[in-house]
């Protein structure tokens, strides 16, 4: 497997996404996962814009230059199901699969859309009629679009485990359309890590990689920040054990994708006007010091299980 | 501001034995360390006599390059077992620590007034013999609300400190983590307890939870600016009550997998490598180093 990281800490302290692969390089990472999550979430995108395709010959040339290739993406961010979003989101995600197939990214990864009081049945289709209404771009394409397990027992959603995933997964029904597992959302279900990986199986193509310390038992509207932590792996409960031991037995063929969003930029006890207090965020130094030790424990896990791909 | 560390639990994982775990510390660049009475070594130095150990523990500091600054008893309720304490006192003064974190006693369903009560008595007592060993006796904030402790703030600690009247031999350890727990306000509780705090235990965390059923998801010890704990309120804090003691780094961090997989009997994954681990103190010495370059405290 590859090793590649997503936006991550770095990027935020930057805020520059061509600094971001300069620096995540000298780390030791050689792959990424594309953030069209953050970038793509309005009309204004630069993406969005006529000249989007250039942006994205460009943007491919700049990365090869750099030494760094994206393996993944994150689509735009938004709730698919919320009032309004729908047919935006659509269009988003659409020219987002259109830059990664520029790019040379072969998987797209996106969360389902979920609203409180939807029952299962409604939740359901809805999501095949949203993943259907992308089928179309994917084949043009040739990208495949990945489900991420999101949510909670108290979350309007119903892609918690990979039961319910496979379900949507097999309803939806087609070639270009699998599953990305987030080890860290699972984790939030207290689920097990090894029998997802096998059931999800050949459908599993995406990984996100990140470690906390289990589920509360509160709702999250209330301290949802403390839980879904994204940690770098073997720091949080999460047996990365039971997730390598799924992925050699499935021949998983994927990226082993990174998504830490540690140390965290800004603790949430500041306030706005506060941002320029010497220990709001950490340095760029201390932060790179530290990603190059995740590459590190990447590089670890993989060649315990003798699945390293440089 | 002395800067020292705590050998976190992870390293006797590794079969190392003391000097050798010392001789990490110190090659992370450490020059004091945080000696831990805690209940991995409990079986061995308790059966000891304390002087001898304490000299060995003292020849074992010595050996690795590292001086002693602090130590620590912890993982004791003083209230059932306040012999294995005393022994600790003894033991520091051997090994030449000039201060002690010792733990407050409690019961079940202590009333505040019983619980002052007697963890004064238990303090007098501790207070004689730390008198004998020449070393300085710290508490700390303790507990969260679901252990019988009254010592969850700065009046608290400061009401039993008044009461004892030994400023000269006890004082505070702050530890920030223990505050963060607690969710109180850092930089209220160093503007109260002032001059008392001698040291401090530097880790962090994502605050206390709501509910009594995850309460190993509290105290996370990970390395400070890692969770939500307010550094810059510690720091200012410290600042302007011109604190000049030791900043203690304790934390448990990376963590050593507990739980055996039913699919994987070997876990190899359960430890991460001695290497690893030995960067992430020295990144951890940086942030350290880093915290105090910004408040000009080096």
């Amino acid at each position: 497997m590859k090793i590649s990281i997503a936006r991550s800490s770095v990027w935020t302290l930057l805020g520059d996404e061509f600094e971001f692969y300069r620096h995540i390089r000298e780390c030791g990472f050689r792959y990424v996962d594309y953030d069209l999550f953050s970038t793509m979430s309005s009309d204004d995108a630069p993406y969005m814009q006529d000249d989007w395709e250039k942006r994205a010959c460009d943007t491919r040339e700049k990365m090869e230059k750099l030494g760094v290739r994206a393996l993944i993406a994150h689509a735009p961010s938004g709730e698919p199901a919320a009032p309004g979003m729908t047919e935006k989101l659509i269009r988003h995600t659409i020219r987002a699969i259109e830059v990664c197939a520029v790019l040379g990214v072969e998987n797209i990864v996106y969360h389902p859309g979920g609203q409180m009081g939807m029952s299962r049945k409604e939740y359901m289709g809805f999501n095949i009629s949203y993943a259907r209404a992308l089928v179309p771009a994917l084949e043009k394409c040739g990208i495949t679009l990945l489900l991420e397990n999101v949510g909670r027992w108290d979350e309007a959603f119903y892609c918690h485990d990979a039961d319910e995933m496979l379900e949507l997964i097999c309803a939806v029904d087609h070639p270009l359309y699998h599953a990305c597992l987030d080890t860290g959302h699972l984790s939030l279900q207290d689920a097990n890590q090894y029998e997802t990986v096998m059931k999800l199986g050949a459908h599993l193509r995406g990984l996100h990689i990140q470690d906390n310390f289990g589920s509360l038992p509160v709702a999250s509207t209330n301290r949802m920040w403390r839980q879904d932590l994204h940690l770098p792996p073997l720091m949080g409960c999460v047996d990365f054990d039971e997730i390598m031991l799924g992925l050699k037995q499935t021949g998983y063929a994927g990226a082993f994708n990174l998504e830490p969003e540690s140390p965290r930029c800004g603790c949430l006890l500041y306030d706005d006007n506060e941002k320029g207090l010497p220990l709001h965020h950490m340095t760029l130094e201390l932060t790179l010091e530290y990603y190059s030790c995740i590459y590190d424990i990447a590089k670890h896990i993989l060649r315990t299980y003798d699945a390293l791909e440089e | 501001m002395k800067l020292s560390a705590a050998a976190g639990p992870i390293w006797r994982e590794y079969g190392l034995n003391e000097t050798q775990i010392f001789t990490i510390l110190a090659e992370c660049g450490f020059a004091y360390a945080d000696y831990d009475f805690c209940p991995a070594n409990l079986n061995a130095w308790l059966s000891a006599d304390p002087v001898i150990w304490g000299r060995q523990v003292r020849s074992s500091l010595s050996d690795a390059g590292i001086k002693p600054l602090l130590a620590h008893v912890s993982g004791f309720n003083p209230f059932s077992d306040e012999r294995t304490v005393e022994k600790a006192i003894i033991c520091a003064g051997e090994l030449g620590a000039e201060n002690l974190v010792i733990p407050l006693a409690y019961a079940p369903d202590n009333t505040r007034r019983e619980y002052e009560d007697c963890n004064l008595r238990y303090l007098e007592r501790m207070l004689s013999t730390a008198e004998k060993a020449d070393v300085v006796l710290l508490i700390e904030h303790s507990g969260s609300w679901l252990l019988p402790h009254y010592t969850h703030h700065a009046l608290e600690l400061n009401r039993m400190m008044e009461r004892l009247a030994r400023p000269e031999r006890l004082k505070i350890n702050l530890n920030v983590g223990h505050m963060g727990i607690a969710e109180i306000k850092p930089y209220t509780e160093i503007k109260l307890l002032g001059e008392s705090i001698r040291s401090v235990d530097l880790s962090d965390n994502f605050g206390g939870m709501p509910l009594a059923v995850r309460p190993e998801r509290e105290e996370l010890g990970l390395a400070p600016m890692m969770g939500y704990i307010d550094y810059d309120r510690v720091m200012q804090g410290l600042s302007d009550v011109s604190y000049d003691g030791c900043f203690n780094l304790r934390m448990n961090m990376p963590r050593v997998f507990e739980k055996a997989s039913p699919y994987h009997s070997k876990s190899p994954l359960r430890l991460m490598p001695s290497e690893l681990t030995k960067r992430l103190y020295i990144w951890s010495r940086h942030i350290t180093e880093h915290m105090l370059a910004s408040y000009g405290c080096v």
